[in-house]
C-alpha cells in the first residue's frame, strides 16, 4: 500500500461570523460569532472555513487570502453581501492569491462607495484547486483607464453558477480565467468600450 | 441552514492534458465599441457546451458571439449566438468539430478562417429583423474549407460564401421553429402561434432531410410492423398533438445527433456515445426537424431508431421521447411548480396506452414531485389521468440533471462533468445515421474511465478511505450484463489486474492509493444505445449506512405476466437497481431496490406517502405485498437511528396503491430509502402481479 493519499478535508474549523456578532466577547462559534471577516481571518489557518451568518458585511478594506487554504462560504446562499468600504489592495473585494485549495460560495460581492482603485470583484491569481461557486458581483464602475474584472481567476479550478451583472467601465471581462472552467455562470448588463462576457484561456 | 457540498465533485480533476470546460453559461445584454460574449483562446483542449450569447451589440457591428481562436482541439456542442453581428468566429484552429450549433439574427452566422466539421447547424434570420436581413451563414476564408451537414437555415440571404464540403442542406419555408415559446429565441409571431395553438408549425408536412429510406438491416429482432402501427395508431391523434410531437421530436433529434456523433468517428468502434447527453442538451436547443416531418416520414424515422423487439426498449424510448432525461418535455410538471413538492426517486412514464391497455390514456407524462397535496382527479386531472397507466422507473441521483446542488458527501463522475467523455465502448456502430451495424453481436464491450486521482476523492471515517461506490447507468435489454471493475495504482503503467466490485449499487471500496480506475464491462449489447452509462457516484462511506439484504436477494429482473404467476420470465428494467421479483414456489421472496433521495428533497415531514401501480396484474386484479421500508439517514451530517417497518399493500390493477408511513426520528437530512418487497403469503397465487410500474413518495403533511 501506498501513502494515504491526500484528502479533500472537511474543514478544521469553522470559524463562524455574523453581522451580529463580537470580534471582543465572541469565539467564532454559531452561539458566538465574530462580527467581522477581518477578525476571522485573523483566526484563519490552513484547512479553516469561514462561514458567514445572513447579513451585510463592510470590511474596512479588501478582504486578502494570501497563502491560506480554506474556504468562505455563505451560510445561507446569497444572502450574504460583502460591501467593502474600499478595494485598494490587489484592487478588488476579495483577493485569493497564492493559495493551494480554496473555495469561495455564496457570497454578493458589490463594489464600494469608493471605488478608487478598485479593478475587480473577485480577483485570485496563483491559486490551484478554486472553486468560486454561486456568487453574484454587481452594480461595479469600472474606470476607463483600468482593465475591470468581474471575477478574475488564474490557476485551477472553476467558476460555477456565478452571476455577473451590471458592470461598466472602459476595458471590461465579466469573467476572466486563465486555466480553469467556466460551467453554468451568466454575464449580462455589461457596458463599456472593449466588453467581453466570458473570456478563457490556458496558457 | 443550508448544507453547502463541502466535496463538491468540482474539485475532481482526473488527469487531462490542459483542457478547458466551458458549459452552461449565458452571456447577454453586452454592449461595447468591441462587444464579445465569449472569448476563448489559447487553449490546448476546449470543450465548449451549451452556452448561449445574446444580444451582444455593437456600435461598430463589429459584436461577437463566441470568438474561438488559436486552440489546438475545439469541440463545441449546443452552442447558441442569437441577435449578434457574428455568431462564432473561428479562427487559428487545429481542430474544430462543431455540432449542434444555432445562430440566430446574426449578420454572419459563422466566419470561419480554419478546417472545421460542422453538423446539425441551423442558422434563421427574422423576416421583420431588417438590421439581420442581409444575414449570411458561413462566411469562410478562402484558404480554408469545412465540412458541413444537416445545415437548416430560414431567411439567411447567402448560406455558404466560401468552400464547403456540403452534406445535407434544408432552406426552409418558414421560420425555424422554437419549442421555448417566448424565449429570446423563439420569433414573437411563431409563438403567438403556438401559444394560441391556431397553427403549429411543427406539423408542416415538408422533405425529408433524412434522406436515407433504408430500413434497419442487421437488426436481429423482427415484428416491426407492430412498433411501427403502434406509433400509427396512436401518436398523430393524441389529445395534446403538439406537446407530444415536441416530445416525441426530441427524442428523435437526439438520436440523429447521437448517429451522427457516431458516424463522426473515423473509427467507429473507439467511441462510446452516451445518448442520454444527447437528450439532455440537445432536446433543448435544436427542435427544428419537427417541421421536416410529416406523420408518415416521422414514424417511419422513429421506428427506424427506436425499433426493437423488446418491450423494454421500445418503453425507454417513450420514455426518452417524453423527455424521461432531461425531464423537461414541454408539458412537463416541474419542480418549481410545486412548493414544498418532494420526491423520492423520479419518475418516468410513458406514452404506454398500448402497455397498460389505457384506451383512454394518449400520452404519458412525467412527474417527478408530487406536492403537499394530494393527487387526484381534482388537483391534477391531467396528471393524474396519464399516472393511472403509466410506467416508470426508479432511477438513482440526478441531481445535476435538475440543476440541483450536489449532495453534500457525493461526488459524481460522468462525461458531462468529468471528462469521461474519454470512455470508450467497443462492439456496436452506427454504418451512417440509421442503420446500425453489429460488430459482434453478444460480444463483450468495454468502457473504461480515466484515471481519477484519489487526492481528491473523500474518504475518511474509520477506518481512513472507505468510499461507497455507485454505478448509474440505464440498461435497454434484458439480455444485458455487466459488470463493474476496479483498479487502484501509483500510475497509468503500475496499474494491477481489475478487481471486481461485485456491489455496484453502494458498494464499499477502500481507497488507498493514488489513481482510481474504473470499468464496467457489458456483454449482449445489441445496439450501442441499448446500454447508457451515466456516471458512477462515489460518497464517503459510513458504516451507519450498511444494511443487510434481505434473504432471498437475486439480481435479476422477473415478470410474471398477467393470470400467469407460475411463469417467470425477465422484466423490464424498471431500473437496473430496481429488483423486483416474485415467485411462485410457495415461499416468501424479497426483492428490493433503492432510492436516492436529492438532497433538494430531503425529508422534513413526518409523514409521507409511497404510491405504487402496477401493470398487467392477474384475473382478480389485486395482489398483496409486504414491504419493508427503511429510512436511512444521513449520518454524514447528523444521525438520527434508522427506522424501518413492514407494512402490507394491496395493489390494484391501473389504479395507484399507496401505503401511508408515519415516520419519527427523522429530520432534514434523510436521504436515503431503502424498500424491500416480498409477496405477502396470503396472496392467492393466481392473482399475482406482473410489474411494479412505479412508485412515488410525497409528504401528506397538512
Amino acid at each position: 500500500m501506498s501513502a494515504t493519499p491526500t484528502l479533500w478535508p472537511q474543514p478544521s474549523i469553522i470559524i463562524w461570523v455574523s453581522p451580529n456578532g463580537s470580534d471582543t466577547i465572541g469565539n467564532g462559534t454559531t452561539l458566538h460569532p465574530y462580527k467581522t471577516i477581518e477578525y476571522a481571518l485573523y483566526n484563519f489557518t490552513e484547512g479553516n472555513q469561514i462561514r458567514l451568518m445572513d447579513g451585510i458585511y463592510t470590511p474596512a478594506n479588501s478582504i486578502v487570502i494570501d497563502g491560506i487554504s480554506g474556504s468562505i462560504f455563505a451560510e445561507n446562499p446569497n444572502e450574504v453581501t460583502i460591501k467593502p468600504l474600499l478595494a485598494t489592495i490587489d484592487n478588488a473585494c476579495i483577493s485569493i492569491k497564492n493559495v493551494e485549495r480554496f473555495s469561495i460560495s455564496g457570497v454578493n460581492i458589490v463594489q464600494p462607495d469608493d471605488s478608487t482603485d478598485n479593478y475587480a470583484g473577485v480577483y485570485a491569481n496563483n491559486v490551484n484547486n478554486l472553486v468560486v461557486y454561486s456568487c453574484n458581483v454587481y452594480n461595479f464602475d469600472f474606470p476607463l483607464t483600468q482593465i475591470g474584472y468581474g471575477i478574475f481567476a488564474s490557476g485551477t479550478g472553476r467558476i460555477e453558477r456565478c452571476y455577473v451583472y451590471n458592470v461598466t467601465g472602459g476595458e471590461i471581462y465579466g469573467i476572466k480565467t486563465t486555466g480553469l472552467d467556466i460551467v453554468d455562470c451568466e454575464a449580462a448588463v455589461l457596458s463599456g468600450v472593449s466588453v467581453t462576457g466570458i473570456a478563457g484561456d490556458n496558457k | 441552514m443550508t448544507d453547502f457540498p463541502q466535496y463538491y465533485p468540482d474539485n475532481i480533476h482526473i488527469d487531462m492534458d490542459d483542457t478547458i470546460f466551458v458549459r452552461g453559461n449565458v452571456v447577454s445584454d453586452i454592449t461595447g465599441d468591441h462587444a464579445v460574449g465569449f472569448s476563448l483562446h489559447n487553449i490546448k483542449n476546449l470543450r465548449a457546451k451549451n452556452n448561449r450569447a445574446l444580444r451582444i451589440r455593437s456600435p461598430l457591428n463589429n459584436a461577437k458571439g463566441f470568438e474561438i481562436a488559436v486552440i489546438e482541439d475545439a469541440y463545441l456542442v449546443y452552442n447558441t449566438a442569437s441577435r449578434v453581428d457574428t455568431g462564432f468566429d473561428f479562427y487559428s484552429l487545429d481542430k474544430l468539430d462543431v455540432f449542434n450549433m444555432t445562430a440566430h439574427n446574426c449578420t454572419s452566422c459563422v466566419t470561419v478562417a480554419a478546417t472545421g466539421n460542422f453538423q446539425n447547424i441551423a442558422f434563421s434570420a427574422y423576416q421583420d429583423t431588417p438590421l439581420y436581413r442581409a444575414s449570411k451563414g458561413f462566411v469562410i476564408d478562402p484558404s480554408y474549407s469545412i465540412n458541413m451537414d444537416y445545415v437548416i437555415h430560414f431567411g439567411l440571404a447567402t448560406l455558404v460564401d466560401g468552400t464547403t464540403v456540403e452534406g445535407d442542406e434544408v432552406s426552409e419555408k418558414q421560420i425555424l421553429y422554437m419549442d421555448e415559446p417566448n424565449d429570446d429565441l423563439t420569433p414573437d409571431y411563431i409563438s403567438e402561434l403556438v401559444n394560441s395553438g391556431t397553427e403549429n408549425p411543427i406539423k408542416d408536412e415538408n422533405v425529408d432531410i433524412g434522406g436515407i429510406e433504408s430500413p434497419v438491416t442487421s437488426e436481429l429482432t423482427a415484428q416491426r410492423n407492430y412498433w411501427y402501427n403502434l406509433i400509427d395508431n396512436s401518436f398523430w391523434n393524441i389529445a395534446n398533438p403538439q406537446a407530444a410531437e415536441v416530445s416525441f421530436i426530441k427524442a428523435f433529434q437526439s438520436r440523429v445527433l447521437a448517429n451522427t456523433e457516431v458516424k463522426k468517428s473515423s473509427v467507429m468502434d473507439d467511441i462510446y456515445l452516451k445518448t442520454a447527453q444527447s437528450v439532455e442538451r440537445f432536446s433543448e436547443l435544436y427542435p427544428m426537424y419537427a417541421r421536416y416531418v410529416n406523420p408518415s416520414k416521422f414514424k417511419k424515422r422513429v421506428m427506424d431508431m427506436w425499433f426493437s423487439g423488446h418491450k423494454p426498449a421500445v418503453t425507454q424510448s417513450y420514455q426518452n421521447g417524453i423527455g424521461g432525461y432531461n425531464l423537461l418535455p414541454s408539458f412537463f410538471k416541474r419542480m418549481e411548480d410545486y412548493e414544498d413538492g418532494w420526491i423520492i426517486g423520479v419518475s418516468y412514464i410513458a406514452h404506454d396506452n398500448w402497455l397498460n391497455s389505457m384506451e383512454d390514456l394518449k400520452y404519458g407524462i412525467g412527474i417527478d414531485v408530487m406536492g403537499t397535496s394530494t393527487m387526484n382527479q381534482a388537483t391534477s386531472g391531467e396528471c393524474y389521468n396519464n399516472v393511472m397507466g403509466s410506467i416508470a422507473d426508479i432511477a438513482p441521483v440526478r441531481w445535476f440533471l435538475h440543476d440541483e446542488v450536489q449532495p453534500a458527501g457525493y461526488l459524481m463522475f460522468t462525461d458531462m462533468y468529468n471528462s469521461f467523455e474519454d470512455c470508450v465502448l467497443t462492439n456496436m456502430h452506427y454504418d451512417d445515421d440509421f442503420n446500425i451495424s453489429i460488430n459482434a453481436v453478444g460480444q463483450d464491450g468495454k468502457l473504461v474511465t480515466p484515471l481519477i486521482r484519489t487526492s481528491t476523492v473523500m474518504a475518511s471515517g474509520a477506518p481512513s478511505g472507505f468510499v461507497e461506490v455507485s454505478l448509474l447507468d440505464r440498461i435497454y435489454s434484458e439480455n444485458i450484463t455487466r459488470d463493474l471493475y476496479y483498479r487502484q495504482g501509483t500510475s497509468l503503467t503500475t496499474m494491477p489486474a481489475w478487481e471486481e466490485l461485485t456491489d455496484y449499487i453502494g458498494g464499499v471500496l477502500e481507497v488507498d492509493q493514488p489513481y482510481l480506475q474504473f470499468q464496467i464491462t457489458v456483454e449482449n449489447v445489441i445496439r450501442e444505445i441499448d446500454y447508457e452509462f451515466q456516471g458512477i457516484g462515489l460518497r464517503q462511506y459510513s458504516s451507519e449506512r450498511d444494511w443487510t439484504r434481505p434473504v432471498g436477494y437475486i439480481a435479476h429482473y422477473i415478470e410474471f405476466e398477467p393470470g400467469a404467476a407460475t411463469k417467470s420470465k425477465i422484466a423490464p428494467p424498471i431500473e437496473h437497481e430496481g429488483l423486483l421479483e416474485f415467485k411462485d414456489d410457495g415461499v416468501m421472496h424479497t426483492c428490493g431496490w433503492c432510492v436516492y433521495v436529492p438532497k433538494a428533497m430531503r425529508l422534513t415531514t413526518t409523514k409521507i406517502r409511497l404510491d405504487f401501480a402496477t401493470s398487467g396484474l392477474g384475473f382478480a386484479g389485486i395482489t398483496q405485498v409486504i414491504l419493508s421500508v427503511y429510512l436511512i439517514p444521513d449520518t454524514y451530517v447528523i444521525a438520527p437511528p434508522a427506522m424501518s417497518g413492514t407494512f402490507s399493500v394491496e395493489m390494484y390493477k391501473d389504479k395507484l396503491s399507496y401505503i401511508d408511513l408515519d415516520i419519527s426520528a427523522m429530520d432534514a437530512n434523510t436521504e436515503l430509502i431503502f424498500l424491500t418487497m416480498a409477496r405477502d403469503s396470503s396472496d392467492p397465487v393466481d392473482t399475482l402481479a406482473a410489474s411494479l410500474l412505479f412508485a412515488n413518495g410525497r409528504s401528506i403533511n397538512g
